[in-house]
């Protein structure tokens, strides 16, 4: 219900894991968006009726309020508000789902921390209450979490890595820790043979060593390489398991009001990789060639690189001329 | 590719390997040569772009070529202060001043002078000769002790063996560094 011409600034965040930080964010873009949507609601009908300065006028004390800002829009507008003029017919009922929004609002706001899954529910749901009745564009958005927060509890609560994700990360740091010693016991063996010629001394017990040392950090490194395959099918499986509406889209469409990815990374137009945000690693350090790849067909969208989100389904958008564009998705088929 | 720790600063790099490139820094004249990228990252989501770049005919500069690819509060790092890398003669590649950026946050601005290794393991919080070592260098130390020359500045020396990483951390390490500890 979003006046002609007008978009939403903010799009739907979807949540990739059950932790409070995850939960806040994807319910303050419910938030944020459900209020915006208001006041654009509140203007369209309230500035031909009183003047393009209605909002100073009849609200502005010490200071005017914001028109978007979650403070103003959810309140417990008494039945004399001009606001009303904006809305469904007054009943307590409904003045009760915009205080209800505003409790939901404080608690994320100023009580994060005492937060957690139980009361995400019941705030989407309360959001959901105020949404409906008003035929807000911004309904569709708890649908969407309430589906996504049952997925992640039915995943364990992390989306991804999978389970086999993890068990293979941790195989492959411990085969990284043997390649480092096995790198070293190469060295030494070198070191050793050299000084073993040098002297003219069990040069023959040296080498052998050398060649032990050698073969053993091939091994190592043949053992490194597997691991890293498998983890690449892991992920690929993990993230083509998702069924997700971007997966309709071709390279370089618009984005469009899908809900874009929480996860943020760097497109790196200098090293056609991928700088992970949150964990400031490259993506090709943690995915090998399938994120250098991506990047490179990215790049040719988005040539200068840049900020791209990203789906746990690896569908990425980016902004190109203030638009978000769909770039593909990290495994290319 | 690796993900070298330098203090509280990590330096990226891929595999994607030298590629040819042309640059500006010697002179006014354009050289050409070859290059590899990299990114250094930080606290508060730090992101740096910077390259190796070696010109054909054995000279060299670690710097951040773009602007766009430095944060503002890092802008001097993209006008000069760049870092001068050499092929000696013996094909072995060298830092022949080792300098450290001595950057006022009030003025945006600073300029390289003499350093010493305690110095650079106290901005560093560990040992810069490990670090450098752990690289593949050769040898650190004072000019006249690695390169024979004239000079109390430090000079470090490599084999080209040891990949871009050791130039590119040398650079984290005086003149990115210097910069986020004087923010901080």
């Amino acid at each position: 219900m979003t006046t002609a011409g007008a978009s939403n600034p903010f799009p739907l965040i979807l949540p990739e894991s059950l932790v409070l930080g995850q939960l806040s964010a994807a319910l303050g873009s419910f938030i944020k968006a459900a209020a915006w949507e208001v006041g654009e609601l509140f203007d369209a009908v309230l500035a031909p009726a009183f003047g393009v300065d209605w909002l100073s006028e009849n609200f502005g004390g010490v200071y005017t309020p914001n028109l978007h800002d979650p403070d103003f829009v959810f309140n417990w507008h008494q039945p004399d508000s001009i606001l009303w003029q904006a809305l469904p017919p007054y009943s307590p009922d409904l003045k009760n789902r915009f205080g209800n929004a505003r409790r939901t609002r404080n608690r994320w706001e100023h009580e994060t921390a005492k937060q957690n899954v139980h009361s995400f529910l019941n705030g989407v749901d309360q959001l959901r209450r105020l949404a409906d009745p008003l035929t807000l564009d911004v309904a569709n958005y708890g649908p969407s979490l309430l589906e996504r927060a049952k997925l992640l509890h039915k995943a364990g609560g992390v989306l991804p890595p999978s389970e086999s994700e993890i068990e293979l990360q941790r195989q492959k740091e411990q085969a990284e820790e043997a390649r480092r010693e096995a790198e070293e016991a190469v060295k030494m063996a070198n070191e050793t043979a050299a000084a073993a010629n040098q002297l003219g001394v069990k040069a023959a017990e040296a080498s052998k060593a050398k060649e032990q040392a050698v073969q053993q950090l091939a091994q190592v490194q043949a053992d490194l390489e597997m691991l890293e395959r498998n983890l690449a099918y892991a992920g690929r499986a993990s993230r083509q398991s998702l069924t997700e509406p971007a997966d309709d889209l071709e390279p370089g469409a618009p984005w469009g009001d899908l809900p874009l990815g929480i996860r943020t990374l760097t497109l790196k137009a200098n090293m056609v990789d991928l700088m992970d945000r949150t964990t400031q690693t490259l993506l090709s350090q943690q995915m090998g060639p399938i994120a250098t790849e991506a990047a490179a067909r990215w790049l040719q969208i988005l040539p200068s690189g840049g900020l791209v989100h990203l789906t746990p389904a690896g569908h990425a958008a980016g902004q190109l001329d203030g638009v978000y564009v769909y770039l593909g998705r990290l495994d290319h088929s | 590719m690796s993900a070298v720790k330098i203090g509280p600063l990590t330096l990226h790099t891929n595999a994607i390997g030298w590629s040819e490139a042309s640059a500006r820094g010697f002179g006014q004249s354009e050289a050409t040569g070859i290059e590899y990228p990299a990114v250094v990252t930080g606290p508060s989501g730090l992101e740096i772009d910077v390259k190796i770049f070696m010109s054909d005919t054995g000279e060299g500069m670690v710097h951040c070529p773009d602007l766009s690819g430095v944060p503002a509060d890092y802008g001097r790092l993209a006008h000069g202060a760049r870092l001068g890398v050499y092929t000696l003669e013996s094909g072995d590649w060298a830092i022949k001043q080792l300098r450290l950026l001595r950057f006022s946050p009030s003025k945006g601005w600073g300029n390289p002078t003499r350093t010493s290794l305690e110095e650079l393991d106290r901005l560093m919080g560990s040992s810069t000769v490990e670090l450098l070592a752990s690289l593949g260098m050769d040898d650190v130390g004072s000019r006249t002790e690695v390169l024979g020359a004239r000079g109390d500045d430090l000079a470090v020396r490599w084999p080209t063996t040891a990949g871009p990483e050791l130039p590119l951390a040398c650079y984290t390490l005086t003149r990115v560094l210097p910069i986020h500890e004087a923010l901080s």
